[in-house]
């Protein structure tokens, strides 16, 4: 496993930078700790090839990383596991307020042909008092295999009651300001629209889908407290959905959303 | 939206209860249409996506080798849910637990009747995992297969009585 003593910083890019990126959120404060970890997949066939990861981690709205650390070289037989924190420890001053923008790297071997070896990136987030326990499978944005970002995307399990709170979490690995908003329906297929999110470039927003975001309060939702929601973005960023019980702090709900695709009209068998 | 404790209602079966939700879609196209699926209780809500399965023209393919990483700590409980969505294919199923540094150490079979399901905790698959996997840290996966499954993993917190699942 990765540890703080393993890791390495570097002050220039070490990987290819044109290669598959992976973005996440870097949180490491109120006991929240992020981990990355990094499997193969099951198509793996040359298990002893090695390769390590590079990260750049960004403060919010910063262009250019505070910091590049590579992780030790790994075999494809091994679980590579890099707990932020240790990643955090290489710098030698404290930066912004515990929540990053972080970038990511593999380096791959020059033999290995296309889709030979792949890995799964796991993002996971856990709190020391075990309230926050969410993972997530990769988030590419460059050259990754799923179409996860487009500028419309849904999520169909929004829930909004008095217990539980839904949350959109918008990544934006631009340089610039991208626009957005959340439209919450209803089961009746009623909408409401959010205020305009603005989110900054290498920056993310995470907010609260509450009465002050949307204008409108639960009872939209009601009497279930379950609807869809539905992200428009001037521009294509990532979204994932958090739900939280806003009575305890527990989050153990963090999903990704999916590309909204207009198909032609469904031809009923029959 | 369906809740599933009345559709076990409607066909008479008492809980506790484990197996698959099938869905039959009565439409070639299906848009984006989606299947969400959230388990609650007071503590958490945790929700995810169906798996997409269809008997027509299925390949039988050599199927993945899907990792669970687990995080063995006193009080989570690792859990995996697999369907056999074969209709009529048994599965014979063999788990292997890896340690973060690539050392392995495989379950014993376990068999899955076409649509049939296995709900398993870590535990159950490997009884002695604690003396397995140093810092509890590791990840699950299963050998090969030609049978098309359906998996998800969930771990359930004991003091926060909280679930949490993901899709495989």
């Amino acid at each position: 496993m990765a540890d703080s003593t393993h890791l390495t910083r570097v002050d220039r890019p070490v990987a290819p930078q044109d290669s598959v990126e992976l973005l996440g959120v870097l949180w490491e404060r109120d006991g929240v700790h992020t981990n990355i970890n990094m499997v193969s997949t099951h198509f793996t066939r040359a298990e002893d090839v090695r390769f390590q990861a590079e990260f750049a981690l960004h403060d919010r709205g910063e262009r250019e990383p505070f910091c590049r650390f590579v992780t030790p070289e790994f075999s494809y037989r091994q679980n590579m596991r890099v707990l932020m924190k240790q990643g955090l420890a290489l710098v030698d001053r404290e930066h912004g307020d515990g929540l990053y923008f972080v970038r990511m790297w593999v380096t791959r071997h020059r033999d290995l042909a296309r889709g030979q070896n792949d890995l799964e990136p796991w993002c996971d987030y856990q709190s020391d008092d075990g309230k926050v326990y969410v993972t997530i499978p990769s988030s590419h944005y460059k050259g990754g295999r799923f179409p996860t970002n487009r500028n419309l995307v849904y999520f169909p399990g929004a829930v909004w009651t008095d217990r539980f709170v839904t949350r959109v979490l918008i990544l934006n690995p631009y340089d610039r300001p991208v626009p957005c908003s959340v439209r919450l329906f209803n089961t009746g297929g009623k909408f409401i629209e959010s205020r305009e999110i603005v989110v900054g470039g290498k920056d993310y927003a995470f907010p609260a889908l509450d009465e002050a975001l949307m204008g409108a309060d639960q009872r939209h939702l009601g009497p279930a407290g379950v609807g869809s929601l539905l992200a428009v973005m001037r521009y294509k960023l990532l979204v994932f959905v958090a739900i939280e019980n806003v009575h305890t702090g527990v989050m153990t709900c963090l999903d990704h959303t999916m590309p909204m695709v207009m198909y032609k009209e469904p031809v009923l068998i029959n | 939206m369906y809740e599933t404790a009345d559709l076990l209602k409607e066909a008479r079966v008492q809980p506790p209860f484990h197996g698959q939700v099938f869905i039959n879609l009565r439409q070639f196209d299906w848009g984006s249409l989606r299947a969400y699926i959230q388990w609650y209780n007071e503590a958490a809500i945790t929700s995810t996506h169906e798996r997409f399965y269809t008997h027509a023209g299925l390949l039988k393919h050599l199927y993945t080798v899907p990792r669970a990483l687990c995080h063995l700590h006193k009080d989570l409980e690792i859990r995996v849910a697999i369907v056999n969505s074969d209709p009529k294919q048994t599965a014979d199923l063999q788990f292997v637990l890896q340690t973060d540094d690539g050392f392995t150490t495989e379950s014993t079979k376990r068999v899955v009747r076409p649509n049939g399901s296995l709900f398993a905790s870590l535990y159950e698959l490997f009884p002695n995992c604690v003396a397995i996997l140093k810092e509890g840290l590791g990840s699950v996966y299963l050998a090969n297969t030609d049978v098309s499954l359906t998996i998800y993993y969930f771990t359930y917190n004991k003091e926060t009585r909280a679930w949490q699942t993901q899709h495989i």
